[in-house]
């Protein structure tokens, strides 16, 4: 995925891993790179990302894995047909997705990407539409409770 | 119309101290009143000047018509209507419930908890004293100061709980100018989104109604910390993934269409219960 001009000086953002295995690849790349200068960015934050490399901020982004990367496509963070169009050079820790990612690799992240986030959204409703439901279930009450005082 | 004099003055007030403000630091004055990018004691300092103006507005307009400050609000929260309040809570709550539910479950919104831990902890302690707090400052200033003003001037009487009250000249327009003046005191800062506007002059009517047909303050001041409590309490862990003028967008969910009908069903049910509709 290297599209960007090559003259250009490399402004390199990177994007945190959540899981230690994560953090470590992340670590590893940069120092294979010579501790190349980037900022960090949280995966709370990757919205923030986004709007700083279509801001062009950054040149070059850096992943744990593919999984990340997707997951912020999945969740509207990332807006890559911008990051595409900009010539972004996107690069992955996981050594599976460096420059030669293989598309039985890459099929097998975009399965285990999309399964997750499904099970994640329907967790996440479910818990979302149970708390509605008692705050529902609890103006109901007042309602009731409110019903049944005497009038003046 | 002392109110809306006393009221025109926050905006100089705020204006003039963020001027005087920036101009300590060094600073270019600004037009408007925004303090994006300025140093975090210019933006402190203004919302200190700011609450402190509107304070003072709520402390002196009882003053200028030559009533106790006790007596004058004692008399818009009589003990006796106090119910109202859990009962506006639970209606705008339940309004939202149905409106968030019905937008997770057709994918419109999207839970996530998009902010840092600690920050939405921090929010979520805060939640109900700032809902209450927001809540009751705002109809203390566009209600019981600036509404009650207006509703004065038109020589209406508190409440105005039949067709005929409600239907007088006086009332009608007490409540669209009112309703005008509550949204666009929103945007006297600069802000974000103005296409929200008439999200907010639609929630204006709705409280100038709620305040009209009951007389006091309660129903107005449930409804609104109701709506500020599920707004602020769900917006960490929610974001809007489809048009903003069906939806919504940020803190606006009642700006989008559906919000819009759903105020509008809301005021309705408020004059429902006023017996204001069968009477």
């Amino acid at each position: 995925m290297t599209h960007s001009d090559q003259t250009e000086p490399e402004r390199l953002a990177v994007l945190t891993a959540c899981s230690e295995a994560g953090r470590h690849a992340i670590d590893e790349s940069l120092a294979k790179l010579g501790g190349r200068a980037a900022q960090h960015f949280t995966s709370t934050d990757c919205d923030k990302l986004n709007d700083a490399v279509c801001g062009g901020e950054f040149n070059c982004v850096l992943f744990a894995d593919m999984e990340t990367l997707l997951t912020g496509i999945w969740e509207g963070d990332i807006h890559l047909q911008t990051w595409l169009q900009r010539g972004i050079r996107i690069e992955f820790a996981d050594t599976a997705f460096g420059d030669s990612c293989s598309s039985q690799a890459a099929l097998g992240a975009f399965y285990r990407s999309v399964a997750k986030w499904r099970a994640d959204q329907r967790r996440r409703k479910l818990i979302a539409a149970s708390i509605l439901s008692l705050a529902a279930l609890l103006c109901l009450a007042v309602f009731f409770l409110i019903a049944r005082l005497p009038t003046p | 119309m002392s109110a809306l004099a006393l009221l025109a003055c926050v905006p100089l007030v705020m204006w003039l101290a963020q001027s005087l403000l920036l101009l300590c630091h060094g600073l270019p004055i600004r037009r408007r009143i925004d303090a994006g990018n300025a140093p975090r004691s210019v933006r402190d300092a203004g919302r200190i000047v700011t609450q402190a103006s509107l304070a003072a507005v709520i402390l002196v307009y009882p003053m200028l018509i030559g009533k106790p400050i006790g007596a004058y609000y004692g008399e818009l929260l009589p003990r006796a209507s106090a119910w109202q309040l859990p009962y506006g809570m639970a209606t705008s709550v339940l309004f939202l419930c149905v409106l968030y539910g019905v937008w997770i479950l057709t994918d419109q919104l999207l839970v996530k908890a998009h902010q840092k831990r600690r920050r939405w902890m921090r929010r979520l302690v805060l939640l109900v004293p700032t809902a209450f707090f927001g809540a009751f400052v705002e109809e203390l200033l566009f209600r019981a100061v600036l509404l009650a003003d207006i509703l004065r001037w038109f020589d209406v009487a508190l409440p105005c709980a039949d067709w005929k009250g409600l239907l007088s000249g006086g009332s009608i327009a007490a409540i669209a100018i009112g309703s005008l003046l509550f949204a666009a005191a929103h945007y006297v800062r600069k802000v974000k989104r103005r296409w929200t506007f008439p999200g907010h002059v639609v929630l204006g009517i709705l409280l100038c109604v709620a305040f009209v047909t009951t007389g006091n303050l309660w129903l107005a001041a449930g409804l609104h910390a109701g709506g500020i409590l599920m707004i602020m309490g769900t917006r960490p862990f929610i974001v809007y993934r489809s048009r903003s003028w069906l939806t919504g967008a940020s803190v606006f969910p009642f700006a989008g269409i559906a919000g819009i009908v759903g105020l509008l069903i809301l005021t309705l049910f408020v004059l429902r219960l006023q017996g204001v509709l069968c009477g």
